[in-house]
């Protein structure tokens, strides 16, 4: 038998599509809130670009990425800020979509998924999550 | 800290006039925005020096460590490896035990955007 302990335990609704969870980012005084899909199929994590400019960020001043999904490419500026999700706040390397029509909001591994452990158990709806703590 | 110590400095606080425990506010709040500044690895610079020093080594740096994790502190290269283990673990070897960790991509690269 094997046994992680997790600090947070969410529902979400198994009635959607997606599993979402609600995200803050922070950026000096400011901040904006929405929710993102978990996507462990996303190398980043990747917002539209409407919530980096909320944060009053310059997203062409990032660092360009090409990425890829089944329907085509896109580009994304990625960016130093700070992420929340359910509580659980750390600094990370964000990307913004540099088209503005972009939509999709998802937490994906690497700024994200490689700094937690995450539990979940769809049938019932629940998610766990912790800070990753080799202690 | 035990529950019984904040009451009493809850109840120690109750004393304080307005203008004291505004005092006593400010000095908390002050408290907690170094030490959630510290846990974030924004110490010493400020918050917006420090990300624009990580921004500025990653622009400059991305082709060389493409494909792998690194761990900044700053604009300080403190750790690398390929996983993020091998980059915290050596950060931490150095004495960073809150480093800025980031996983590398090169200019080329196409990375997954989704499922």
């Amino acid at each position: 038998m094997y046994k992680l302990n997790f600090e947070k335990l969410l529902a979400y609704n198994t009635g959607k599509v997606g599993i979402e969870l609600d995200v803050t980012l922070k950026l000096k005084d400011k901040s904006v809130n929405f929710t993102a899909k978990v996507d462990t199929g996303a190398a980043h994590c990747i917002f539209e670009r409407r919530f980096g400019e909320d944060l009053e960020l310059e997203i062409e001043n990032g660092i360009a990425r090409k990425f890829s999904t089944a329907t085509g490419t896109f580009s994304a500026y990625g960016h130093n800020l700070t992420i929340v999700t359910e509580g659980l706040e750390f600094d990370s390397y964000i990307f913004f979509y540099a088209d503005e029509n972009h939509k999709t909001n998802v937490l994906g591994r690497f700024g994200w998924l490689d700094r937690i452990i995450l539990g979940l158990v769809d049938y019932e709806g629940k998610i766990y999550l912790n800070y990753y703590d080799e202690k | 800290m035990s529950v019984k110590l904040l009451d009493s400095i809850k109840q120690q606080a109750n004393r304080l006039s307005p203008k004291e425990k505004n005092q006593l506010a400010n000095y908390l709040l002050q408290e907690t925005k170094i030490s959630v500044e510290k846990d974030l690895g924004l110490h010493g610079e400020t918050e917006e020096e420090t990300r624009a020093a990580r921004m500025k080594w990653l622009k400059a740096n991305s082709e060389q460590y493409a494909g792998m994790y690194v761990a900044l502190d700053g604009g300080k290269l403190v750790g690398a490896g390929k996983t993020i283990r091998e980059a915290d673990e050596q950060a931490k070897q150095k004495g960073v035990n809150k480093s800025f960790l980031v996983r590398v991509s090169s200019e080329n690269e196409i990375l997954s955007g989704g499922w």
